[in-house]
């Protein structure tokens, strides 16, 4: 087999319109939406390309013989193109949380590389529960720092814990969440919470100045006590276990992070004890639309890479791309991509219809307006974490979402994240057989892709814990969020 | 009655779980690893790489199901320990059909016909891109064609200390880490004549059907082991309230591995039964898409702790994926099987 070298055989990449058709109709209607869509395709894309993909291959490798190297320089270069910032609201400087923008980029990155897109991934991941727990004081203070440092580039990273060593999947879901095996608590001191145990194989976990985190109040009602937590990770106590050695998506660590009596001040409790369940719901609903943009970009990485292997190389006199064969399975690979792509879309669109309205509260656009020195001042911050505050808020929030559909969210987030994920393993393993055996840059590219691509079908809940969300939201009549979220929250 | 286990399987079974299992996930993140040398040496204390060479000249005198049995087993241990003594096992049988004498000891690995031309005097030109084993092997089997491209050349043997040879280290090698390929080339080497010109082919076909079933054999040695883990781990770890060998979902992954490696088993004792045929083929693509799927499941079952280094499904996954493109591509072997055989 010889390369001829004829060049990029695939061509520009893709418009936002040419990967999104109906978004076409779309911007009839709001041309600002899709206007900032493509302005995050091309910012995701262009970082992608120029730091991400020139070296995805090499840092696999080094992470592979070193877990605990991390890559800050390119934490730094992604912030110059402000994707430390996507998921931080606007009214504290950040871009708006737009699930849709967020996927897209996801999907740019994860085409170069999708250890990369998720470390941007888990970080937007572990600031939803601050955005959605409604603490506006948080934002002044944590998601603000998450700006400023991306603009000084010293980058402030956010992570999420759910997952504990003996139990995963069960604790993203209130069916499950009472019969889990949790070993993590919360307890209650004097002006705040003692929290205790371990979770696992977080993303993240090892390199995140801040860690959101959920666990019960009272372990023996853990889904009506289950609460959620901002901790920084300087405080005593909090420490790094393990960092795994991973198949794949290496340039993410997966940490375990131990709790031994971490100190949490009342203040930085997100929403009221025993909402997490809700919250995290909304956040998943959230975020499984982006990882179902995650998996799709890995498939995609692993086609560009088999598309350009078979268009430049020659087996006995022909070129590969030539054959019947390999016509028809780089069109399905093109097909099931294009159908995952339209997945995430709908779910990201959906969240931001529903999170896009207490976003968009005329209350949330009034804070905005008031000036930033009496915005951070301790008195206003104060008030704004009161009690009362905190569950009108929360009610605001939760009820708007609801009503925008946190069932259809859920279930087309759930929609996306398997059938992203599955194209992905399916896209990745059949490049890798038909590209028979070698060790060129396109081989390590596509194995590199299968790797990664395993990922995408555990986390963010197993696809088999996924299929069954689905059931329940999107086939069985009648499904309510209060129903989803088993009357956990109190409001 | 079951039949009782003949006594080379017995010691095999012992050194898979003794030796090369315990060390497996070590190898595989180091192919360098000083230890795979040793491992070798015991293998052959063991006789396993001598598998199919007749007990008269010192081997283990087995036929093509007993090869197939013992690679299996080496492969529940670490497939790619099983692949590269596999390679080596697979190279011995041309050898044999050509009644030549066998290297005294050391790892054998095969170069197949297209990449290197041989001229009338045995001298060796050009490059191997993949040999799998090409790193650690002692000598090469070549099947070389004639310069002008008109047919075989023969089949030449090489030791790999020659000057003239050259092998470079594949990069990003997925799976069958320990059995690490090189590329290979020849630059002016004279070879050790084993066949000439057409002689070679029926020896190319015997190497190429060893080969295959070898690689069958490994697969379904993947498949079983991921099996046990997966439902080893299904049967421990509780999840929304029940074992998840409870779940359903889980029960029919599991159920799928055992069917389909069961399913790939017998038509790979029935290859070793006519291994002259297209079964050998057949037998391959059947078990290695049978062990992808097992491994791509069983790391699924296992969640989080599958996708680790640590807990060694990842690897099993990562070795069934290197058995796709080989040693055939599997959609080209289906090409070549698309049409019945004549009876």
């Amino acid at each position: 087999m010889d390369m001829d070298g004829r060049g990029a055989p695939l061509g520009p990449r893709p418009s936002l319109l040419e990967m999104f058709p109906r978004l076409q109709v779309l911007e009839e209607h709001d041309s600002r939406y899709v206007r900032s869509m493509g302005k995050c395709l091309r910012r995701a894309r262009e970082f992608a390309e120029r730091a991400v993909k020139p070296q995805a291959l090499d840092l696999d490798e080094r992470v592979g013989r070193e877990p605990r190297h991390f890559d800050w320089d390119l934490v730094r270069e992604g912030g110059k193109y402000g994707l430390l910032s996507l998921a931080v609201p606007e009214v504290v400087g950040g871009q708006g949380f737009r699930t849709a923008h967020f996927s897209v980029a996801m999907e740019e990155l994860s085409a170069a590389c999708s250890g990369v897109a998720t470390v941007f991934g888990a970080h937007a991941l572990g600031i939803g529960p601050v955005v959605v727990g409604g603490n506006l004081a948080h934002w002044e203070t944590a998601l603000r720092e998450v700006v400023r440092g991306e603009k000084r580039g010293d980058p402030v990273l956010f992570s999420l814990a759910i997952t504990e060593p003996g139990a995963g999947s069960d604790v993203e879901d209130p069916d499950f969440m009472p019969t889990a095996r949790i070993a993590t608590e919360a307890k209650r001191v004097g002006g705040g919470y003692r929290l205790r145990g371990t979770k696992c194989f977080i993303s993240n976990g090892s390199v995140a100045r801040y860690v959101t985190i959920a666990l019960p109040v009272d372990p023996r009602r853990p889904l009506e006590t289950w609460t959620g937590f901002l901790v920084d990770t300087r405080s005593p106590g909090f420490s790094v276990g393990r960092v795994e050695s991973k198949m794949g998506q290496r340039a993410c660590p997966a940490a375990e992070l131990r709790f031994d009596d971490v100190f949490v001040p009342e203040e930085n409790r997100l929403g009221l004890e025993g909402d997490a369940m809700p919250a995290t719901l909304v956040i998943l609903a959230a975020s499984r639309g982006p990882v179902g943009a995650i998996a799709t970009g890995t498939a995609r990485g692993a086609y560009e890479a088999f598309a350009d292997y078979a268009s430049s190389t020659r087996v006995n006199g022909h070129l590969l791309a030539d054959e019947q064969r390999i016509q028809v399975a780089l069109a399905e690979m093109a097909a099931s991509i294009h159908l995952a792509r339209q997945a995430y879309l709908d779910a990201s669109m959906v969240c931001d219809l529903a999170i896009g309205r207490p976003m968009g509260h005329p209350l949330m656009k009034l804070l905005g307006a008031i000036p930033a020195p009496i915005r951070t001042s301790r008195f206003w911050l104060r008030r704004m974490s009161s009690p009362r505050a905190l569950a009108r808020i929360r009610a605001l929030a939760f009820q708007s979402i609801a009503e925008g559909g946190l069932t259809r969210m859920l279930g087309l987030s759930s929609l996306a994240k398997v059938t992203g994920s599955d194209a992905a393993v399916a896209v990745a393993r059949r490049a890798l057989e038909l590209a028979g055996p070698g060790d060129s840059e396109h081989h390590r590219r596509i194995e590199k892709c299968l790797r990664d691509a395993k990922l995408t079908q555990i986390y963010e809940g197993t696809n088999q814990i996924n299929r069954l969300m689905m059931f329940k939201t999107l086939c069985r009549p009648g499904a309510s969020p209060e129903a989803l979220w088993g009357g956990g929250g109190r409001a | 009655m079951p039949e009782e286990k003949p006594p080379v399987l017995q010691a095999l079974e012992r050194f898979t779980r003794g030796e090369v299992g315990p060390r497996a996930i070590e190898f595989d993140a180091d192919p360098l690893h000083p230890g795979i040398r040793d491992l070798v040496s015991r293998a052959r204390d063991l006789g396993l790489l001598s598998l199919q060479v007749p007990a008269e000249q010192g081997g283990c005198g087995m036929d093509p199901s007993g090869y197939a049995a013992a690679t299996r087993e080496i492969a529940r241990g670490c497939a790619g320990v099983a692949a590269l003594l596999m390679v080596h096992n697979a190279c011995t049988t041309p050898l044999l059909r050509a009644e030549v004498a066998l290297p005294a000891d050391g790892l054998l690995a095969p170069v197949l016909p297209g990449p290197v031309a041989a001229d009338d005097h045995g001298v060796l030109r050009g490059t191997a891109r993949h040999v799998p084993g090409g790193l650690r092997a002692d000598a090469f089997l070549v099947f070389a064609r004639r310069p002008d491209d008109r047919g075989p050349a023969g089949c030449f043997r090489v030791p790999a200390g020659d000057p003239g040879l050259r092998r470079r280290p594949l990069r990003g090698q997925g799976g069958l880490r320990v059995c690490q390929g090189a590329e290979v080339t020849f630059e002016g080497v004279r070879g050790d004549a084993v066949a000439r010109e057409d002689a070679s082919d029926s020896l190319q076909e015997t190497l190429q059907t060893a080969l295959r079933i070898g690689a069958a054999a490994i697969a379904l040695g993947i498949a079983d082991a991921v099996r046990a883990a997966a439902a080893r781990y299904a049967s421990q770890r509780y999840q929304a309230g029940a074992l998840i060998i409870e779940h359903q979902q889980v029960r029919l992954l599991l159920a799928r591995m055992g069917l389909e490696t069961r399913a790939a088993g017998t038509l790979l004792r029935e290859a070793c039964e006519a291994p002259g045929g297209e079964l050998p083929l057949a037998a391959k693509v059947v078990a290695s898409e049978a062990a992808m799927r097992a491994s791509t499941d069983a790391v699924q079952i296992l969640g989080g702790y599958g996708y680790m280094r640590d807990y060694g499904i990842e690897k099993r996954m990562r070795d069934a994926a290197s058995l796709l493109p080989w040693p055939d591509v599997n959609e080209e072997a289906m090409l070549a099987l698309a049409v019945p055989p004549r009876e």
